[in-house]
C-alpha cells in the first residue's frame, strides 16, 4: 500500500494545459482534456462537488504541468484521495501505532516523557522554542477539552489520548484525511499537529513553529513549510465547503440551548392563547437575526425549551410547504431578501412529528429586524439569548464586527 | 508576582506566585541571587501559585541551576501547575531540573 509520501514521489501527470477545461457532469464538476475526462494515475476522473476545488486543481495543472508538481499541491492531494483513500484503504491507519509512538506530543500526553532534547539556553532558538511550545500545548489542551466534552470513552486502563485521536481522525472527511496524511508524509509532523491544523485548532504559523521548536524541521525550512500548508489549505478551503453530513436535530437537541442553538415550540401559534400571534413570529426572527449578526447557529422550530418535541404541526399550516413558505416570507420581508444565502431551512421527523431546522451562517453585513408594528432593531447573540442593541451599541458593534471592505 | 522566602534548617523554600515574565524577571532574579549569596545549598522552589512562566523566567531558573551545580548544591522545583509541567515536559526542560509533585517529595528527593 502506498503512503502519501510514496504516492507523491511517483506522481506524474501528462496533459496539454491548453486543452484543459472545467465542465459540469451530473451533480459534480470535472476536468476535461479535450473531449475526454482527465484521469488520475489510478484511472479516476478529477470530479468533485465543489466547483472551486476543481478550478483550483485545473489552474495548478495549467501553471505547473511542465515542472514537477509540488507534493502538497491540489492535483496530488486529490489524486491520492481518489486512488488510495476512496478505494477503502487507509495507509495511515496501518501505520497508526508507529506514528503514535513517534509523535512527540503523544509521548508527553501518554507517558509524561519525551525523547526530545531541548535547545540549550545558549542557542538562539531557546526562547523561540519555549514560547511556541507553550502556545502549542495550550492548543492541544483546548482540543482535548473540546473532544472530551463530546465523546464518552469506555473505561480502559490505557491513556485516553491516543483513543481520542483515533476517534477524531475517523470523523474526518476523505479530503481532510488526505491533508493530514500529506502533511505528515511531507513534513514528518506526526499525527497531532496535522490534525490540529486541519481542525483549525492551530494555524499555519503555529504548525510551522511547532515543527521547528521540536527539531522536526530546521528553521531554514520555515517559509517552505508555510508555503506547503498554504497549498493544502487552499485545497481544503474548497473541499470543506460541503461537509459530508448535515447537522441533525438528534445531534443538536441533547446539547440544549446555547450560543449557537435555540429551540422554539412554534413559528406563529400561541399555544397558551390558542391563536396566531405576531410576538411568537418575532421571537423566531430575533433568533435568526442574532445568529446572522454573531457567529451563526441553528434555530429548531417545533422543539420546546426543555428539548421535548412539539412539532410544527402545532402551527396549523395546511402542509409543510405552506409552513416553509410562511417562514421564508417572514425572513425576506423582515430581515431582507439579500440575507437568504446565509440561511438554510430543512424539515426533519422526530417522534412522528416534524421539526424545522433553520441553519444560519455568520453574515458579512449587519442584519436589522424590520417588522411591521415594531421599531427597527438589531440583535446579537449573547450566550443562550438574543439581545437587542441600542443605537450606540449597534454602531460600535457594526464598526468592530463588519469592517468595510 | 509575589515571592516569599522561608528558611528552615538546612534548606530554603522560595514560594513564587502569579506570572513570572519579562516585566518582573529582574526582580525575581535579584531575590534568587540574594538567597544564593546567603550560602544556601538546598533550595526548593514552590510553584503552587505560579500561573505562568515565560522564557525569561526559565532563564533565571537555569542560571540558579547552574550555580547550584557549581557549588554541589541541590535545586528542586515542586508543585508545578499541570499546564506548566507539560510545557517543561514537551520542551525537554524537565530533564534539566529536578521536579517533584509536592514539597515532601522534594525534601526526600
Amino acid at each position: 500500500m502506498n503512503t502519501f509520501e510514496e504516492y507523491a514521489d511517483k506522481f506524474r501527470i501528462t496533459c496539454d494545459p491548453e486543452t484543459l477545461d472545467c465542465c459540469m457532469t451530473d451533480a459534480a464538476f470535472s476536468i476535461f482534456e479535450g473531449s475526454g475526462l482527465l484521469l488520475t494515475q489510478g484511472g479516476n476522473s478529477f470530479s468533485h462537488q465543489s466547483e472551486g476545488a476543481i478550478r483550483l486543481i485545473l489552474t495548478d495543472l495549467q501553471l505547473f504541468h511542465d515542472t514537477h508538481l509540488k507534493p502538497l499541491s491540489s492535483p496530488v492531494l486529490f489524486s491520492f484521495r481518489k486512488d488510495i483513500l476512496d478505494t477503502g484503504e487507509d495507509p495511515f491507519l496501518e501505520l497508526w501505532q508507529d506514528r503514535l509512538k513517534s509523535d512527540p506530543i503523544v509521548q508527553i500526553k501518554t507517558s509524561g516523557k519525551s525523547s526530545f532534547q531541548p535547545f540549550s539556553p545558549d542557542d538562539p532558538l531557546f526562547t523561540f522554542a519555549f514560547t511556541s511550545l507553550s502556545g502549542l500545548i495550550g492548543a492541544v489542551n483546548n482540543f482535548i477539552g473540546k473532544v472530551m466534552g463530546e465523546v464518552i470513552l469506555e473505561e480502559s486502563g490505557s491513556h485516553p489520548f491516543p483513543r481520542l485521536l483515533k476517534l477524531v481522525y475517523n470523523t474526518l472527511s476523505a479530503d481532510q484525511k488526505t491533508v493530514v496524511q500529506a502533511l505528515e508524509g511531507i513534513h514528518h509532523s506526526g499525527i497531532v499537529m496535522p490534525l490540529l491544523l486541519v481542525l483549525g485548532e492551530i494555524n499555519a504559523a503555529e504548525y510551522a513553529k511547532g515543527l521547528i521548536s521540536l527539531k522536526i524541521q530546521p528553521k531554514e525550512f520555515f517559509s517552505e513549510i508555510l508555503a506547503g500548508v498554504a497549498g493544502v489549505q487552499a485545497y481544503s478551503g474548497f473541499t470543506l465547503q460541503k461537509p459530508g453530513r448535515e447537522k441533525q436535530s438528534s445531534d443538536l437537541i441533547p446539547l440544549g440551548e446555547g450560543d449557537a442553538i435555540e429551540f422554539k415550540s412554534t413559528l406563529r401559534w400561541d399555544i397558551r392563547a390558542g391563536k396566531t400571534n405576531q410576538v411568537i413570529e418575532r421571537a423566531c426572527l430575533k433568533t435568526i437575526s442574532a445568529f446572522l449578526n454573531s457567529q451563526g447557529g441553528c434555530l429548531l422550530i417545533g422543539v420546546r425549551d426543555n428539548g421535548s418535541i412539539e412539532g410544527i404541526e402545532s402551527d396549523r399550516f395546511a402542509n409543510e410547504d405552506k409552513f416553509l413558505l410562511h417562514l421564508w416570507t417572514l425572513i425576506r420581508s423582515c430581515l431582507g431578501r439579500d440575507f437568504s444565502p446565509y440561511i438554510r431551512t430543512r424539515l426533519e421527523k422526530a417522534d412522528e412529528k416534524t421539526i424545522c431546522l433553520v441553519e444560519c451562517q455568520p453574515s458579512t453585513r449587519p442584519v436589522f429586524l424590520r417588522q411591521p408594528g415594531y421599531e427597527e432593531e438589531m440583535y446579537i447573540r449573547i450566550g443562550p439569548s438574543s439581545n437587542a442593541l441600542d443605537i450606540s451599541e449597534a454602531l460600535k458593534y457594526i464598526k468592530d464586527h463588519f469592517p468595510e471592505r | 508576582m509575589n515571592v516569599k522566602v522561608e528558611s528552615s534548617g538546612d534548606y530554603t523554600t522560595i514560594i513564587v506566585e502569579g506570572r513570572l515574565d519579562t516585566t518582573n524577571a529582574g526582580e525575581f532574579e535579584k531575590q534568587m541571587m540574594a538567597v544564593l549569596q546567603d550560602g544556601c545549598t538546598r533550595i526548593i522552589l514552590d510553584c503552587t501559585g505560579l500561573s505562568y512562566i515565560s522564557s525569561s523566567g526559565l532563564r533565571i531558573l537555569l542560571v540558579v541551576q547552574k550555580k547550584m551545580i557549581a557549588i554541589k548544591g541541590q535545586f528542586s522545583l515542586c508543585c508545578l501547575h499541570p499546564g506548566i509541567k507539560e510545557i517543561f515536559d514537551i520542551s525537554g526542560f524537565s530533564t534539566i531540573f529536578s521536579i517533584f509533585p509536592d514539597k515532601e517529595a522534594a525534601l526526600n528527593g
